[in-house]
């Protein structure tokens, strides 16, 4: 009797515990483990109203234009400086639930002597304050050796530079951000 | 003298139930290295150029465990001496045949139509080849480094802030600047896959639970397989063909020197069925290629159906088409041909066959069940189906018959009537 009794036992507990590791797989299916960078501004930090050149000391930018992947001449302007950059050809097809955010930004070195350039240290923040860093960048002549290869821009170097980001099809992006020492946050609206 | 039976029955039942409980549970121990080192090849598969098993073999690793920790992690780049050596290639014959080759590049020898296929190929080939053996085969594309990087949050390697929305374009850049022995591809696979695995030892229970989960959603849809011989806990996760009995599509695609096109590309299978009363039945089968790229897709395209399928027509709207060439193997028959999509263009190839008697199953009603096998490393596709019945037929049951249907994973159609 007891020797039933404790089979039911061990096989009430198998299957309990066997259910409460399923439950618990069901119910941590969605846990946030943290996907998300909030943007936190650093007391450092260079402004910059909309649209206007912004310098760190060694870098100035220029936001001259961000907008969508799916303006025909945006992608224009993407696929003629893609053909042309010789690296990579990146199709313009965002996952399912993205879209591709193209700033075209004018990089210009300000030093008389070379100065370090990472396009991925540009980032854009959303209303929300996440944050999404350059999925990649195209740039044609000079600028594809200096900006994409070498990350170091030569002395008194000016060029354009397309830099993509994918974001939330219902993100509304409204600052960019070069993560430098100072950083610079160029406003958007 | 019963009860004494009784209870000699109910302690026999408990031994075999905690036998079942520990042996599955040593085996496990033992894959994670608590009984001997174990070393396991992991091939980083670009599914955005995709291949026959999933994606272009960026890279190949080396990982050791020993004691549930990682020991030693090595990457090599494809093209790296270590990867650059040509292996026998002797199937399958859709693919010998069509391109007339007989050998290829290691990193380029993932022909067979699946994983579970190719795994134990691709672990003699290392060893002929390098010395290296291995206890098993992990493949991971980088749709899975993607999900994978949504629990685990931002990473910084080299400077770089890696994100779940960049980690696959990162990879891909470094991919296209790498070349010789050290590349920043092998860097960034080696970091991101350290801190992977860091992330999932270092997480809380609920946690840890969150990238089981997620873990089991990639195998499902073919973004992380695994072989692994002789383990009878993880035999359970390998990624085997077991193809039941019925009608069945299975479309392989090889992308031919089209760059990273396959995240532009979207396919949707339009499958229209007709059963006739004597039992027999036509598949019109027709594969449509979307090419969001802007420039031309290249595609070496196999579709296996089952054994005996006689093909009747093809059509085609794809240019430089050739094909199709039709092969046989162990429980398929295969029509295969070379399609391009032209740049922000539509094609599509339409196969019409008449498959054999033996596709319908029998039971309560007429079964006519379709398996349609999504292909590892695609991350999705449209699936349309019609199912037209003999005359005079009453529908009993239908599952996954419609049109628009959009999966991830595999879906099984089916139509019972009488």
């Amino acid at each position: 009797m007891n020797a039933k009794r404790a089979a039911v036992m061990a096989v009430t507990v198998v299957v309990a515990v066997g259910l409460l590791l399923l439950g618990m797989q069901m119910l941590f299916a969605g846990v946030d483990t943290g996907d998300h960078n909030t943007y936190t501004e650093q007391p450092s930090t260079i402004h910059a109203p909309a649209y206007a050149n912004a310098t760190n000391g060694h870098v100035a930018l220029k936001v001259n234009a961000i907008s969508d992947s799916s303006d025909p001449a945006t992608a224009n302007q993407w696929i003629k400086a893609n053909g042309q950059a010789g690296v990579y050809a990146f199709a313009l097809a965002p996952p399912p639930g993205y879209k591709y955010l193209i700033a075209n930004i004018t990089v210009s070195n300000v030093q008389q002597t070379s100065s370090p350039f990472k396009y991925t240290s540009l980032l854009v923040v959303a209303q929300d304050g996440r944050t999404y860093y350059a999925n990649y960048a195209v740039c044609t002549g000079i600028c594809a050796g200096d900006v994409l290869k070498n990350r170091t821009l030569s002395a008194n170097f000016t060029g354009d530079l397309y830099v993509l980001f994918s974001v939330p099809a219902t993100a509304e992006v409204v600052k960019l951000v070069y993560a430098s020492s100072p950083p610079i946050e160029m406003a958007l609206l | 003298m019963r009860h004494t039976t009784t209870r000699y029955v109910v302690v026999a039942l408990l031994g075999i139930l905690l036998i079942s409980l520990i042996l599955p549970l040593l085996d496990g121990l033992d894959a994670f290295g608590y009984a001997n080192e174990r070393t396991y090849l992991i091939i980083f598969q670009d599914n955005s150029e995709i291949r026959n098993t999933g994606g272009i073999m960026a890279c190949m690793g080396l990982l050791t465990v020993y004691h549930g920790s990682v020991t030693s992690l090595q990457v090599f780049y494809a093209n790296s001496t270590y990867l650059n050596g040509t292996v026998k290639v002797d199937g399958p014959e859709s693919l010998t045949k069509f391109f007339n080759v007989t050998s290829a590049r290691l990193f380029d020898s993932n022909v067979q139509y699946n994983f579970s296929s190719f795994a134990p190929v691709v672990q003699a080939n290392l060893y002929n080849l390098t010395g290296k053996r291995v206890d098993g085969t992990v493949a991971v594309d980088f749709t899975a480094v993607q999900e994978l990087m949504k629990l685990t949050g931002p990473m910084i390697v080299s400077g770089d802030v890696i994100t779940s929305e960049n980690v696959v374009d990162r990879l891909h850049y470094y991919s296209s600047i790498s070349q010789g022995e050290k590349s920043p591809l092998t860097d960034l696979l080696h970091a991101l896959a350290l801190d992977i695995i860091g992330d999932v030892r270092g997480s809380s229970l609920p946690a840890k639970l969150a990238f089981l989960t997620t873990a089991q959603q990639l195998m499902k849809e073919g973004h992380l397989q695994f072989y692994l011989p002789g383990n009878s806990l993880l035999q359970s996760f390998e990624s085997a063909q077991k193809r039941p009995a019925g009608d069945f599509i299975s479309i392989i695609d090889a992308n031919l020197g089209s760059a990273k096109a396959d995240f532009g590309v979207n396919r949707t299978v339009s499958d229209d069925v007709t059963i006739f009363a004597d039992g027999s039945t036509i598949s019109n089968l027709t594969i449509t290629y979307i090419n969001h790229c802007w420039w031309q897709y290249n595609v070496f395209s196999t579709v296996l159906v089952p054994p005996g399928a006689e093909l009747i027509a093809v059509r085609n709207s794809t240019r430089a088409f050739e094909g199709p060439l039709i092969t046989n193997g162990t429980g398929f028959s295969a029509f295969s041909a070379h399609l391009g999509v032209l740049a922000g263009s539509t094609a599509s190839v339409t196969y019409v066959y008449k498959l054999p008697k033996n596709v319908h199953g029998n039971g309560i009603g007429n079964h006519y069940d379709l398996y349609f096998e999504k292909q590892a490393g695609i991350n999705e596709y449209t699936l349309n189906t019609t199912v037209e019945l003999p005359q005079g037929s009453t529908v009993i049951k239908t599952e996954n018959v419609g049109v628009n249907q959009t999966s991830m994973e595999d879906i099984h159609a089916q139509v019972i009537y009488t």
